[in-house]
């Protein structure tokens, strides 16, 4: 059976008072479903309304920002200073002394100790007759006061009395290298390991206005004991320690002696026997070989300066290159006296290849600094402040245009020849393969070496100090 | 579905239920799609976000040689305006890139003389000797059959050599007028030279030899002496072959000559391809004066002599030539050299420019006071005002330098 139920009518409606009462019990749910309906549909209205709209307008986005530079260089630094994160470790010295070491990008800055010998020295006069001299005998590659062994305890330094010395920071402890009453030109040379180290003495004729009256090398091992002594300045000791470069007496004589030079801005020198006219390496296995011969040497330089008085010619700079199969080597004219920047050329950089001899010039106006490195390339600095890297068998490249506004005092390059530092008011780090980055920030402190991050700040041992030992 | 007979039909009359929360979830969700279409219609948008177009940063260029302002306003204020050849065209400039107009166009020129006293200039383009007139119109001069290595030329008068082929002599030069084209043999071979301020001219003279190591896959002739004297007159020898051997070389032959404005001293590269090459400064006499080596591997690209204010010098462009750089055209060479400047009245030397700067570099010029030397690169021009001290600065400029002159092209 089927149930058909019908709408209600009017008529029904009022049909009888039982039907009245069933009516009037419904109302109250048709009130409900009618007022719930239309409240339902107004929420919806102002929800959808509300989410909608909201999604429609939208949030705008925040406004970007790039990395933000953290450290200890933040805000001062420029370039990308995040590659230099595994440039490793620079060493520096303070005017007080005391010597640091940080990472290349800032970072991890720790003090290593300090010794008064590393200390600025204001008594010290502005100009000394030593050191005119003595420039005729030998100049820095560059011009840090102090040179930082890998273990970051070592340090290889000029007394105040000017003689080559090794320090540890750990004790405090100093040794001079030079007897009493030496003087040394330049800052002790190395092995990489520090276990031989060479130094460069001289004695001045007289006190006043003296030439070079001698002037002789030590090379000593890491026990401190005394492996040569030679006549003629020291230049370089080769990082494995097998060789080193230094004067050849033979060429002194084929060359005569230097005669006395007068200067229009500086007092007189005597002239010397003892400056360097040619070069040679001593073998730690024994015995010399020579490297530049006097002729040779005249050679290159006459590529600058045709015609050169020979007996004017000298060297005072020589670098082996990483490979000992060349050497940077700079020849001066002790007799130009004039101004270089207004006069002729005086000075020239050049390119020795060891095995035969020949030396292939540099020629630039003002040779200033210059490196090697350990890929084999060398880096120098001169003109109008510019800094120049010639990789093997490439065009020589600029890296810098800016060493006279920054006061550039030396080029040093990465442990692992990747980068190059210009250092001076500002350190400016440069990609050797790509010099268009380019890291820069203001010096810490003065230079003082730069080594692989492995292994720094751990003592290695190395040569040796005695405070309470005499010279060799 | 049918029914069955007899089955009543029956109703039910009472009032359904209202469903009130069917009801009101159909009311809400009602209201949500009725409230998000308006919301969607009326919400006003956001202004359209700018589209954020990543670029690629710009490759960061390597440091070059600065603009020194005040260099650069002190040498385009002393001297004339350059002529360089870019992009087919030959321009004037002046040192600091303003006043920058074309002279002739479709004209590669590798040597220029003039402007003369009418604004026209003869340029050598491709072995071709073309006048170019102050309107850039362009005149072949000298014989149809005649093929140009090298140019010089005072006022309106020129010296070509030819570039030796076939039957043609090294040593069969011209002089002829720029005017109307009209030439004459002048026993004279590439390079030739006009001083620029008398009437002296100088050349390479036999014996004649082919030399390889110079350009590749080719011998090209090169003198072994160096003649000298008036055009028109009879040439002498300035220095013999004898002479010239025996100071740069037993295979030494003349790659460039140069003379002082007034003519009274000669300037010969000489050497050899894998021997050294030197300069020989000589008097117009034949007495030698100085001999200036250049470094090992090292070849001359140019020479020159300025006066300044009776100071006469000598700059000499050498270029890396070692190895695969020995055949190399300038311009495509990847190698470093320096510019020496010699001084005659003091007889010493300094460096100008080297380094990075003369990797390519394929243009040199005194300016007209012999106060600066002009050198083009791919990289740019390179100015070095040379008086008490050497001042180097960048050059706002591009292009080959062929000529710095005196005047400017009307």
């Amino acid at each position: 059976m089927k149930v058909l139920r019908r709408r209600p009518t009017l008529a029904s409606k009022s049909a009888s008072p039982a039907e009245d009462l069933l009516a009037e019990r419904g109302r109250g749910r048709r009130r409900l479903a009618l007022l719930v309906p239309v409240v339902m549909v107004t929420c919806g209205l102002v929800g959808g309304g509300v989410t909608v709209g909201r999604l429609v307008a939208g949030r705008r986005p925040a406004s970007g920002s790039g990395p933000v530079a953290a450290g200890p260089l933040a805000g001062r630094a420029k370039g990308p200073l995040e590659q230099l994160r595994d440039a490793g470790v620079l060493f520096f010295t303070d005017q007080q002394g005391r010597a640091f070491r940080q990472t290349a990008d800032g970072r991890d800055r720790r003090s290593l100790g300090q010794l008064k010998d590393l200390a600025a020295r204001p008594d010290r006069p502005f100009f000394d007759q030593d050191d005119v001299a003595a420039s005729l005998l030998a100049v820095p590659a560059d011009l840090r006061q102090a040179e930082l062994a890998p273990d970051g305890n070592l340090v290889y330094l000029l007394q105040p009395d000017g003689a080559a010395a090794v320090g540890r920071l750990q004790d405090g402890s100093v040794r001079r290298l030079v007897p009493a009453g030496w003087r040394s030109p330049t800052l002790p040379r190395h092995s990489a390991d520090g276990a031989v180290v060479g130094a460069c003495g001289y004695r001045l004729a007289g006190q006043a206005f003296g030439g070079v009256e001698d002037a002789r090398s030590w090379i000593l091992d890491g026990s401190g004991a005394e492996l040569a002594a030679l006549p003629g300045c020291l230049y370089d000791v080769a990082d494995d320690g097998s060789t080193a470069l230094v004067a050849d007496p033979a060429q002194g004589r084929v060359a005569g002696p230097v005669p006395a030079a007068n200067y229009q801005r500086s007092p007189p020198v005597r002239g010397s026997d003892q400056l360097t006219r040619g070069l040679r390496l001593w073998r730690r296995s024994g015995g010399f070989r020579p490297v530049l011969s006097f002729a040779e040497a005249t050679t290159a330089f006459q590529a600058v300066q045709p015609e050169v008085d020979p007996r004017g010619l000298v060297v005072v700079t020589a670098s082996l290159g990483p490979d000992l199969r060349q050497a940077l080597v700079r020849i001066v004219d002790v007799l130009a006296d004039q101004d270089p920047r207004t006069g002729r050329e005086s000075e020239v950089l050049a390119v020795v290849d060891l095995a035969s001899g020949r030396a292939q010039p540099i020629p630039q106006h003002l040779p200033g600094l210059a490196a090697w490195l350990p890929t084999g390339g060398y880096a120098y600095t001169g003109g109008p402040g510019l800094a120049t890297y010639v990789a093997r068998e490439r065009p020589p490249a600029l890296l810098a245009a800016t060493l006279a506004q920054e006061g550039t005092y030396v080029v040093a390059a990465s442990p692992d020849g990747a980068w190059l530092l210009l250092g001076g008011s500002t350190w400016r780090f440069v990609r050797v393969d790509d010099p268009a980055v380019q890291v820069s920030y203001p010096a810490p402190g003065r230079f003082a070496g730069w080594v692989a991050a492995e292994g720094s700040g751990e003592p290695q041992g190395g040569a040796p100090v005695d405070r309470d030992r005499g010279g060799p | 579905m049918g029914r069955l007979l007899g089955d009543p039909e029956v109703w039910d009359d009472s009032p359904s239920r209202p469903r009130v929360l069917v009801r009101g979830l159909v009311g809400l969700a009602a209201g949500l799609a009725a409230g998000g279409l308006v919301a969607l219609a009326v919400v006003p948008r956001p202004a359209a976000v700018p589209p954020e177009v990543v670029v690629p940063s710009p490759p960061a260029e390597g440091p070059r040689v600065r603009v020194e302002q005040q260099t650069l306003y002190n040498v385009t204020l002393s001297a004339g305006p350059l002529l360089l050849t870019r992009s087919g065209r030959l321009e004037q400039v002046k040192p600091d890139g303003t006043d920058r107009r074309v002279v002739a166009q479709n004209v590669r020129a590798s040597a220029v003389v003039g402007p003369d006293r009418d604004g026209g200039l003869v340029v050598l383009d491709s072995s071709v000797i073309v006048r170019v007139d102050g309107d850039g119109a362009t005149t072949r001069l000298g014989p149809a059959n005649f093929l140009a290595d090298g140019l010089a030329g005072r006022d309106e008068r020129l010296l070509a050599c030819a570039e030796p082929s076939g039957s043609r002599r090294p040593d069969a030069g011209l002089l002829m007028m720029t005017t109307n084209g009209r030439s004459r043999p002048v026993k004279l071979g590439c390079p030739v030279v006009w001083a620029s301020d008398a009437e002296v001219i100088a050349g390479a003279g036999g014996p004649w030899a082919a030399v390889k190591g110079i350009e590749r896959n080719a011998a090209v002739q090169r003198g072994a002496s160096v003649m000298i004297g008036r055009p028109g007159g009879r040439l002498r020898e300035l220095l013999g072959a004898r002479e010239l051997r025996a100071a740069a070389g037993r295979r030494a032959t003349v790659e460039a000559v140069a003379l002082t404005p007034d003519g009274k001293l000669a300037a010969v590269a000489a050497g050899s391809p894998g021997r050294p090459w030197v300069v020989l400064v000589l008097r117009a006499d034949g007495r030698r004066l100085a001999r200036i080596p250049l470094a090992a591997g090292h070849r001359p690209a140019w020479m020159g002599w300025s006066d300044r204010h009776g100071t006469v010098t000598l700059a000499v462009a050498a270029v890396d030539r070692h190895g695969d750089l020995a055949t190399a055209p300038l311009a495509s060479r990847r190698g470093g050299g320096y510019v020496l400047a010699w001084d005659a009245g003091t007889r010493t030397a300094r460096v100008l420019a080297a380094g990075a700067s003369m990797v390519a570099a394929d243009g040199f010029a005194w300016s007209s006071d012999g106060e600066s030397v002009g050198i083009s690169s791919p990289s740019g021009l390179l100015l070095v005002l040379q008086i008490d001290v050497v001042y180097t600065t960048a050059a706002p400029v591009s292009g080959t330098l062929v000529a710095w002159p005196r005047e400017a092209v009307p």
